[in-house]
């Protein structure tokens, strides 16, 4: 075991330890746009952690720079579908969890009556 | 930035993907991926990101690293949220925060860090002629001046990096105009 295989071995774990957290947080927060911080946050910092630990033990540059495109797709691609998927369901009138103390897109109107201008609806 | 130019470094980001995916910088897959990403322009005319016309690479430095503080802060704060025993309570709200519209880009990426960064994450945006106003969601809510600041926070990198400094300026100008959510006020029920 050399110190490259021990750090590439710690990161996998606790990339995977934040994978588990982000699906068990789905489970327990009490409503959509709660679990969508569970699914945005850890996820991405735990695949983030994965690739970097697996970067550290593969040899081939080609291999790394694929590891590099899947890290950074994640960056755009999580915070986008947590975002369609929050917006979605509070156009479909989903219910704020009662933990909730403020909602001011109530005011704004929930369809998107005022989304930007050539916009495709 | 003339559209040709816009579209030619979409069409070099395509083939650096395609490069990448295969694994090997080859004669083969470079004009494989020329093929293939000359295709992707023709079916999807419009794709393509509109790139900032401006970059400060330092401002942009700062920008990642603090982003990337926060995404390690923001996944502390949601893991130890987890991972505790019950009874915890959320106080969850959505708020609606103004930033400056410098330009589609910049907003999409504040869009983006803001679902990254701790307990916030977006999810409404609606465009007007000066600015946008994002809309959202707060694990934590210990008041709207508090999501303000941690928006501001991004927000202020992100314009230093991506903005050029006289539109800057006017940036500068449109945040410190009154927010129109302050009317909408008396429609939020507690």
């Amino acid at each position: 075991m050399t110190v490259v295989d021990v750090v590439a071995s710690a990161l996998l774990l606790s990339g995977v330890a934040l994978s588990v957290i982000a699906a068990i947080g789905l489970n327990r927060f009490p409503d959509v746009f709660a679990r969508m911080h569970a699914a945005t946050k850890p996820a991405t910092l735990g695949l983030l952690l994965v690739l970097i630990g697996a970067a550290l033990r593969v040899a081939d540059s080609g291999d790394v720079a694929k590891l590099l495109l899947a890290g950074l797709l994640q960056f755009f691609t999580a915070p986008v579908g947590a975002h369609l998927v929050g917006r979605a369901a509070y156009r479909a009138g989903t219910e704020l969890s009662p933990d909730t103390s403020l909602d001011e897109l109530a005011a704004a109107g929930p369809d998107g009556g005022a989304s930007a201008p050539g916009t495709p609806r | 930035m003339s559209s040709v130019t816009s579209r030619l470094a979409f069409l070099t980001w395509l083939v650096v993907v395609w490069v990448a995916l295969w694994g090997d910088l080859s004669v083969a897959n470079v004009v494989g991926g020329l093929a293939a990403g000359a295709a992707v322009l023709l079916a999807f005319p419009h794709a393509g990101p509109r790139r900032p016309r401006y970059l400060d690479p330092v401002g942009a430095l700062r920008f990642l690293g603090y982003f990337l503080v926060q995404l390690v802060s923001a996944t502390a704060l949601v893991a130890w949220e987890v991972v505790t025993p019950r009874p915890w309570r959320l106080n969850e709200a959505v708020v609606a925060v103004r930033v400056f519209g410098a330009s589609d880009a910049v907003v999409t990426l504040l869009a983006n860090a803001i679902s990254l960064t701790p307990g916030t994450l977006t999810l409404e945006v609606r465009r007007d002629d000066v600015a946008a106003t994002l809309y959202v969601h707060v694990l934590h809510f210990r008041g709207v001046e508090q999501v303000r600041r941690d928006v501001e926070g991004l927000e202020a990198r992100a314009l230093r990096a991506f903005c050029a400094p006289p539109v800057l300026r006017d940036a500068v100008a449109t945040i410190h105009l009154p927010r129109p959510d302050a009317a909408a006020r008396p429609g939020e029920d507690a």
